[in-house]
């Protein structure tokens, strides 16, 4: 193939982020996860009434 | 078209598929199950359709199962085949296509294996859970 340029190595960038602490609390924490927790199910709840089926 | 059709370094195609699992195949063999049920009561052709340029899949990948440590990474996608007309950005709806990690993932698969098992053993009022 004449037009493949991206034949460098891996690098750090290429993999995912790495959570902070607060990141890795903020997902156990029963307060905000109790939000999220409505708010996915709003979100889904949505995306099944948006589905035409 | 679902995605863009690419080529590996070494000339391999690289090519969308339809899905065959999940919850774009359920809302699939939902539709057919319907069309059926209507044609045998006199339909001369199928009544619905599911198109996957109109509907949306969610999916739930539990990362640890402890009701108040453990984690499930939730995503969802609307619709599945990119839209650009409706979307130019993007193809698709970025309120209803997100994805993150935490315990409300968890506890949403948790609900989910419970309501499936529900309706799967046809207790009453199964049909009203969304599906």
């Amino acid at each position: 193939m004449a037009n493949t340029t991206n034949r460098e190595p891996y690098q750090q960038a290429y993999y995912p982020p790495k959570p902070t602490g607060f990141t890795r609390f903020m997902r156990t924490c029963l307060v905000w996860q109790l939000w999220r927790f409505l708010v996915i199910n709003f979100k889904m709840l949505k995306l099944i009434a948006k589905s035409h089926h | 078209m679902i995605s863009k059709p690419m080529q590996s370094a070494n000339g391999t195609p690289i090519n969308p598929t339809a899905p065959r699992t999940g919850m774009p195949s359920a809302a699939m063999a939902k539709a057919v199950a319907m069309s059926i049920c209507d044609m045998l009561k006199g339909a001369e052709k199928p009544t619905h359709t599911a198109s996957m340029a109109e509907m949306g899949a969610a999916c739930v990948a539990s990362t640890g199962s402890h009701l108040f440590k453990g984690t499930a990474a939730t995503m969802t996608v609307f619709p599945v085949v990119p839209d650009y007309d409706k979307y130019p950005e993007y193809g698709r709806d970025l309120d209803l296509t997100f994805g993150e990690i935490g315990l409300a993932g968890h506890w949403m698969k948790y609900l989910l294996h419970h309501a499936f098992i529900y309706q799967a053993k046809l207790r009453p009022g199964w049909s009203l859970i969304p599906d």
